[in-house]
């Protein structure tokens, strides 16, 4: 509950930079299995 | 008379070569009667009169807008979605013409082809939604509205279309044959993409600029102050997805035109513009997030229109991310082209959700376009075809001219 512009401020730009952060790491892992080559099996079409 | 009815006969060669495909009038005509052609003229014989009607009789004769829902499908859908879904023109036009991804050359014709016609058609709608169609030069010359945003996008759609125009240029002028002229606008390629690439970063967020007027009447789920940035991203993906999809039926319809280039080499194309997809749409659904943190909507997620924005997110962005990731993975272009028609779909959604279901979401009275609003919509789509198809069938779009094909190779 945000009781002052200052509270609901600090509430939604903290979430925001959480979620940007979190994307940032996410990110990094999402690439790393998007371009992992698969073993054993020859590429299809 | 000789040399009068020499030149009157090569004119003919030269009309019937050009426009006829090598054929007599009459041969012309009777392979025009396709199954697709009778299908495309029933619609025009129904559309073209309801324009007729529309610039005659007006906005209330053929659409159910009022003062309310002042933008309809024709805003929501041949504007909104046709400017998001041409961006493959400026996407790829850079990626080849400025970070020198020279692989994608061969889709860089078509897609800039179907960057400027869906912008042409854009401005055709547009005028459909203003009327008065000769007015469309005001803005530009005539009257100036520099503290508005419709001023901003009306010069850049101007621009940005003259600029596909110049990028385009080269393959009408090897199709004229005009080598000098030819190899004039080839030198102005890098500059109208370059100014290409800024006016389309500032024409697609300002249209999602134009609802940050609208603050109260769009739905907090879609209403950010981060709207433009929305658009802009969601355009590179529909401009990109737009691509795949384009070259797919390109190259199932117009498959004569394409059988010399490798056929493996596409597919591994279209699987490269489906990584980047991925990684765009993987940006996109956190952006989604950041917009409905910063005005701290959660709550409003559990609600019947909340539900609507998870389909949006999750059904329409993160779920085709995922088919793009898995189709990569696979080196399957068959699920790549999958996915971009699912994605297409969805910047289609978010366009109708901003601009028709979510605006004025609270009102009793809801907007249901009319039918003759439809049916306009679907004679502009079918008038954007018939013209893709007219120019692909003549002019080197699909295919590497023969007299230019050294230079092609060198990018």
């Amino acid at each position: 509950m945000t009781h002052t512009l200052h509270d609901f401020m600090l509430l939604t730009k903290g979430q925001e930079y959480l979620i940007a952060v979190t994307f940032l790491i996410v990110f990094t892992i999402f690439w790393g299995i998007l371009n992992k080559k698969k073993q054993g099996k020859s590429a299809r079409k | 008379m000789t040399v009068m009815s020499q030149g009157n006969a090569s004119f003919r060669a030269w009309i019937t070569d050009k426009l006829f495909l090598g054929m007599s009038f009459g041969d012309y005509l009777k392979k025009l009667v396709t199954p697709f052609n009778i299908v495309a003229a029933l619609i025009l014989a129904v559309g073209l009169p309801i324009t007729f009607v529309r610039f005659t009789q007006g906005l209330g004769a053929t659409t159910n807008l009022t003062n309310n829902y002042p933008w309809g499908l024709w805003i929501g859908v041949d504007v909104l979605c046709g400017v998001a879904l041409a961006a493959g023109g400026f996407t790829l036009g850079s990626a080849v013409y400025l970070f020198g991804m020279k692989e994608y050359h061969p889709i860089v014709r078509p897609a800039i082809l179907t960057g400027f016609l869906g912008y042409f058609f854009v401005v055709v709608g547009l005028c459909y939604d203003l009327g008065r169609p000769w007015r469309l030069p005001y803005p530009i010359l005539v009257s100036y509205g520099t503290t508005s945003v419709m001023f901003l996008v009306g010069w850049h759609v101007a621009l940005y279309l003259s600029c596909q125009f110049v990028e385009f240029c080269p393959a009408i002028f090897e199709w004229l044959g005009w080598k000098k002229f030819r190899k004039f606008v080839v030198g102005l390629t890098i500059g109208a993409t370059i100014l290409g690439v800024i006016l389309s970063t500032l024409h697609q967020s300002a249209l999602g600029a134009l609802f940050l007027l609208a603050a109260k009447k769009l739905h907090p789920l879609w209403y950010t102050p981060f709207i433009p940035v929305f658009f802009l991203t969601s355009a590179v993906i529909g401009g990109i997805t737009m691509v795949i999809f384009e070259s797919m039926l390109s190259h199932r319809v117009f498959s004569r035109q394409v059988s010399h280039h490798d056929h493996e080499n596409f597919e591994k194309l279209t699987i490269g513009l489906g990584k980047a997809a991925a990684a765009g749409l993987f940006g996109y659904f956190c952006l989604k997030w950041i917009g409905v943190a910063h005005g701290n909507h959660w709550d409003l997620l559990n609600t019947p229109m909340g539900h609507w924005f998870l389909v949006e997110v999750l059904g329409f962005v993160l779920a085709p991310c995922f088919l793009f990731v898995w189709a990569f993975r696979q080196r399957s272009a068959a699920w790549t082209r999958v996915a971009a028609i699912w994605t297409v779909l969805g910047i289609i959604l978010n366009r109708v959700n901003v601009s028709m279901i979510a605006f004025n979401w609270n009102l009793p009275d809801r907007y249901f376009p009319r039918w003759t609003e439809f049916m306009v919509t679907i004679t502009i789509i079918t008038m954007l075809v018939l013209t893709f198809r007219w120019i692909v069938n003549r002019m080197p779009v699909l295919w590497e001219h023969p007299d230019y094909e050294p230079e092609y190779k060198r990018g």
